[in-house]
C-alpha cells in the first residue's frame, strides 16, 4: 500500500491505555529471558544476577547491550586458550546485540506513535467549545491517549501554584480535591519554580533526591518520578501539567517530558483561541450592559430637573373661561372632592362652593360634575 | 512475524555464522534508518552503515570482534541520533509555529509557513495552497534547492495555477476526510496529480489539510526530493502537527481581528451616540412643525391589560363614565336598562375602591391609562 491515511479525527473516543502494561512486546521479552539463560549458562552466573528483577523490570536496549559486553570480555580473555568457547560467546553477544537493535527499533516506533497520539488528542480537544470545559477534559485525554498514569493541570497566579484538575487512570484521586485551588508558593529550586523562568518542560527522575514540593508531590501524591510542562500564553507561564506513571513502578523519561512539552504547547494554542472567542462575546455583553445601565440611571443621576406643570389643550380652554377661584374649585372637583371637602379646604362656605360649581358647569356647558371632570381632563369627546 | 526467522538458533556451528549475523545487523540498521527518515547527509550517521570487514578471511574471531564493535558503535549512534529525532522534530514544529504566529498579517503568515515547515521537518520543498470551493490554488512555496531545473519547472507549473479537486484525487480525499496522507510510491499511485508529479520529480510526498473554523482552508504539500530522502511515518506525524498548528494560528488571527474590529465598531457607535447627544443639546431653537404622529401599531391592542378586575362590559361602561356620560346616556348608548348601568357602576366603584364617579374619574386620571380604557 503506497498511500497511508491516518485515522479520521472523528475516531471513537475510547481509552486504550492500560496502565502497567509492558512497553516491550512479549516476543522480545521472551527472547531476552531465553538469551539471559544462555549467558548465565555460558558464564556460570545466576540469571538473577545478570538481569536483576527480570522479567518484572523493563527489558531495555542498555541492559541487553551490557550482557553482550560481558560475553565479549569473557570471549576476548578466552581467545588464545579456548577458541571454540570464545566463538560461542561472540555469537551469543551478537544475538544479544540484534535483540538490542530490535528493542531500539521498537522504541523509535513507539516515540513516533506517542507523538502521533499527542497530535490526535489535540485535534479531538479542538472541538471543545469553551475554555473551562477544555481545562476539565484535558487531563483525561492525557492519560487515555498519551500513555501516562496520572495527569494534573494547575494554574499559576502571581508566583503561586494552584492545582486545578486531575485525572488518574487507576488510582484514588480523592486526595487531590484537598489541594484544589490551594496556593502553593513557588520558590527555591523546585522544578515548578524554575519552570517560571526557564519555560521548558522538566523531568524529575527521583523525587527522593531532587528538590521537590514534598508535601504535594511525595506525601500526598506519592510520585517517585514525574514530568512537568509549562502552559505558556503570550510569553507568560499561566499553568502547569504534571504527569507520571503511578501506580506502576515505571519511571518518567525524557520521552515523557518531550511528549508532554509538545502537548502543552499545542494545548496553549487551543486555549488561547477559546479565550479570544470568549472575549468577543464578553465585550459585546459588556457594552450592552454598560449602555443599558447608563440610560437607566440617568434620571436618578440628574436629580430633579425643573419642569413646568403639564397643561393640556383642554385645560387651556378651561382656564381661559374660568376665574382663578373657579379653577381652584375645579381642580379639587377633578381630584374627587365633595362640596364639603372643598369648602373646608378653601375655608369658604359650602354654599359658596355650590355657587362656584354652578358657574363652572355653566361656563363649561355641562350638566354634572362627572362631565365637568371629563371636560377638564380632556377625556370627554369634544 | 518477519523478525522471528532472522534469529538463528544460538551457538550453532555453521560456517557462515558471522556473515549471517552481519546481514541481520545490516538489515536492522537499514530498517531503523528508514523509520527515522533522517536526511542522508545528517551528521553522525556513518556508524549506522557497516563497513567492509578488515580482518582476513580465515580470522573468524577477528571478524566477530570487529562486527561486535561495529554494532556497539551503531547502537550508540541510534541512541544519540535516531532515537531523539522524533522528539527534536516535535520541538522544532512548535518553534516553527511560534515563528509563523509572530507574523503580523495574513500575508506574513502565508509566506512564513513553507520555509518554517522545511526547517522543522527537514523537507526540501513545501507548497502552501488555498482551498477555494472545488479547487486548490497554490499560494506560497519554498525550496532548499532554488537553482535547479526542477525548481524552475515546478515554479512555472504552480504559478498562477488553479487545480480542480477532482473526484478520486488524493487532494480531494484529504479535503473530504481531513486526514494527512503519506504517498510513499508516487509513481505507482493512481490517485496522484500527474502534471505536478512529473515536474516535482519526487518519489514520496505528504499532503495535509489546514482546517480553520469549520472548513478546510488550505493544503500543505511537502517532499524531500532534492536530498533523495524517502519520507516515512515520522514525517507524516510532523506535517500533521504543523498543519494543525497553522489552522489554529489562522483561527487565532481571525479572532484577534474580529476582537479589534468589534472594539472599533463599539467605539464608533459610542462616538456616534456622543455626537447625536451633542447635536440635540446644541441645536438652535426654532419653531419646528409638529412631527407626524407615529402610526399606531396593531400590537398595542394585543398588549395584556392591567389586572384591574373589570369585566369586558364594565370596561365599556367605565369608558363612557370617564367621558362624563350620565347613567341614562350610558344605558342609551349600550342599549341596556338604566338599572343595569347603575349595577355596573356600583361594581366598578367597589372594584376601584372609590365612593363616587367623580372620584373614579380622578383616580383614573392619577393612575394613568391602566384600566384598559384609552384616553
Amino acid at each position: 500500500m503506497s498511500v497511508d491515511l491516518a485515522p479520521p479525527r472523528t475516531a471513537v473516543f475510547a481509552p486504550t491505555a492500560r496502565p502497567g502494561r509492558s512497553r516491550v512486546s512479549g516476543h522480545h521479552r521472551s527472547r531476552a529471558v531465553e538469551l539471559t539463560g544462555l549467558v548465565s549458562e555460558a558464564l556460570s552466573v545466576r540469571a538473577e544476577d545478570l538481569m536483576p528483577g527480570t522479567p518484572q523490570l523493563e527489558v531495555t536496549p542498555d541492559r541487553v547491550a551490557t550482557l553482550a559486553r560481558s560475553c565479549v570480555s569473557e570471549a576476548r580473555a578466552d581467545a588464545e586458550t579456548d577458541a571454540a568457547r570464545a566463538r560461542d560467546l561472540y555469537l551469543l553477544a551478537l544475538d544479544l546485540q540484534v535483540l538490542a537493535l530490535d528493542l531500539q527499533q521498537e522504541e523509535l516506533v513507539l516515540r513516533n506513535r506517542r507523538l502521533g497520539e499527542c497530535a490526535d488528542s489535540l485535534a479531538r480537544l479542538r472541538g471543545i467549545p469553551n475554555s473551562q470545559d477544555l481545562v476539565d477534559a484535558v487531563c483525561q485525554e492525557l492519560v487515555s491517549r498519551c500513555d501516562f498514569g496520572r495527569a494534573t493541570i494547575s494554574r499559576v497566579d502571581q508566583g503561586m501554584w494552584l492545582p486545578r484538575k486531575a485525572y488518574f487512570a487507576a488510582a484514588d484521586a480523592s486526595w487531590f480535591d484537598d489541594w484544589i485551588d490551594q496556593a502553593i508558593p513557588l520558590h527555591g529550586h523546585t522544578p515548578e519554580a524554575r519552570l517560571l523562568t526557564e519555560r521548558r518542560p522538566a523531568l524529575v527522575l527521583d523525587t527522593t533526591t531532587a528538590p521537590v514540593h514534598r508535601d504535594i508531590i511525595v506525601e500526598s501524591g506519592q510520585s517517585q518520578s514525574y514530568v512537568v510542562a509549562p502552559l505558556i500564553s503570550r510569553g507568560t507561564v499561566v499553568g502547569f501539567f504534571h504527569c507520571d506513571h503511578f501506580p506502576t513502578q515505571r519511571r518518567a523519561s525524557d520521552v515523557d517530558r518531550d511528549v508532554l512539552g509538545a502537548f502543552a504547547e499545542g494545548l496553549a494554542r487551543l486555549h488561547e483561541r477559546l479565550v479570544l472567542m470568549e472575549r468577543i462575546d464578553a465585550q459585546r455583553a459588556e457594552v450592552g450592559s454598560v449602555l443599558e445601565n447608563a440610560v437607566r440611571s440617568l434620571p436618578e443621576a440628574l436629580g430633579a430637573v425643573p419642569r413646568p406643570r403639564e397643561i393640556t389643550p383642554a385645560r387651556l380652554r378651561v382656564l381661559a373661561e374660568l376665574t382663578a377661584r373657579e379653577v381652584e374649585v375645579l381642580d379639587l372637583v377633578v381630584g374627587g372632592a365633595t362640596n364639603r371637602a372643598i369648602a373646608s379646604r378653601l375655608v369658604i362656605a359650602e354654599d359658596t362652593v355650590k355657587s362656584h360649581v354652578k358657574q363652572i358647569l355653566r361656563k363649561l356647558g355641562v350638566t354634572n360634575r362627572a362631565q365637568a371632570i371629563a371636560r377638564a381632563a380632556g377625556t370627554a369627546p369634544d | 512475524m518477519g523478525t522471528l526467522q532472522l534469529y538463528p538458533a544460538p551457538l550453532e556451528v555453521e560456517a557462515n555464522a558471522v556473515a549471517l549475523r552481519r546481514e541481520i545487523v545490516d538489515a536492522k540498521l537499514r530498517a531503523m534508518l528508514a523509520t527515522a527518515a533522517l536526511p542522508p547527509a545528517a551528521p553522525g550517521l556513518d556508524d549506522l552503515r557497516l563497513a567492509e570487514p578488515l580482518a582476513s578471511g580465515d580470522d573468524e574471531l577477528g571478524k566477530l570482534d570487529e562486527l561486535f564493535a561495529a554494532t556497539e558503535r551503531a547502537m550508540n549512534a541510534v541512541t544519540e541520533k535516531l532515537l531523539p529525532a522524533p522528539l527534536l522534530a516535535a520541538r522544532r514544529v512548535n518553534l516553527a509555529l511560534d515563528h509563523v504566529q509572530a507574523g503580523a498579517t495574513l500575508t506574513d503568515v502565508m509566506r512564513a509557513v513553507p520555509s518554517e515547515l522545511c526547517w522543522a521537518g527537514d523537507f526540501d520543498r513545501v507548497l502552501f495552497s488555498r482551498v477555494e470551493e472545488s479547487s486548490w490554488v497554490p499560494a506560497t512555496w519554498y525550496t532548499t534547492d532554488p537553482g535547479s531545473a526542477a525548481t524552475v519547472a515546478f515554479g512555472q507549473l504552480v504559478h498562477g495555477s488553479r487545480f480542480t479537486l477532482s473526484n478520486g484525487s488524493i487532494e480531494a480525499e484529504i479535503v473530504r476526510r481531513r486526514v494527512t496522507a503519506l504517498v510513499t510510491d508516487a509513481a505507482e499511485e493512481t490517485r496522484t496529480f500527474p502534471p505536478l508529479l512529473s515536474v516535482a520529480e519526487c518519489q514520496s510526498y505528504i499532503v495535509a489539510p489546514v482546517v480553520s473554523g469549520e472548513a478546510v482552508v488550505g493544503l500543505l504539500h511537502a517532499d524531500a526530493a532534492a536530498s533523495g530522502r524517502r519520507l516515512a511515518e515520522a514525517d507524516r506525524v510532523t506535517l500533521r502537527a504543523f498543519a494543525d498548528g497553522v489552522g489554529l494560528i489562522l483561527e487565532r488571527m481571525a479572532l484577534v481581528e474580529a476582537l479589534a474590529k468589534q472594539r472599533h465598531l463599539i467605539a464608533d457607535a459610542l462616538a456616534a451616540a456622543e455626537r447625536a447627544v451633542a447635536a440635540i443639546a446644541d441645536a438652535p431653537v426654532s419653531l419646528a412643525p409638529r412631527p407626524p404622529e407615529p402610526i399606531a401599531t396593531s400590537h398595542r391592542a394585543e398588549e395584556p391589560l392591567a389586572h384591574d378586575g373589570l369585566t369586558a362590559r364594565e370596561r365599556e361602561v367605565f369608558a363612557l363614565l370617564v367621558s362624563g356620560a350620565t347613567n341614562a346616556a350610558i344605558a342609551d348608548r349600550l342599549t341596556v336598562s338604566e338599572t343595569t348601568v347603575k349595577s355596573h357602576v356600583k361594581h366598578i366603584l367597589r372594584k376601584m375602591h372609590v365612593g363616587n364617579r367623580a372620584e373614579a374619574i380622578a383616580k383614573y386620571l392619577r393612575d394613568g391609562n391602566n384600566l384598559g380604557v384609552s384616553r
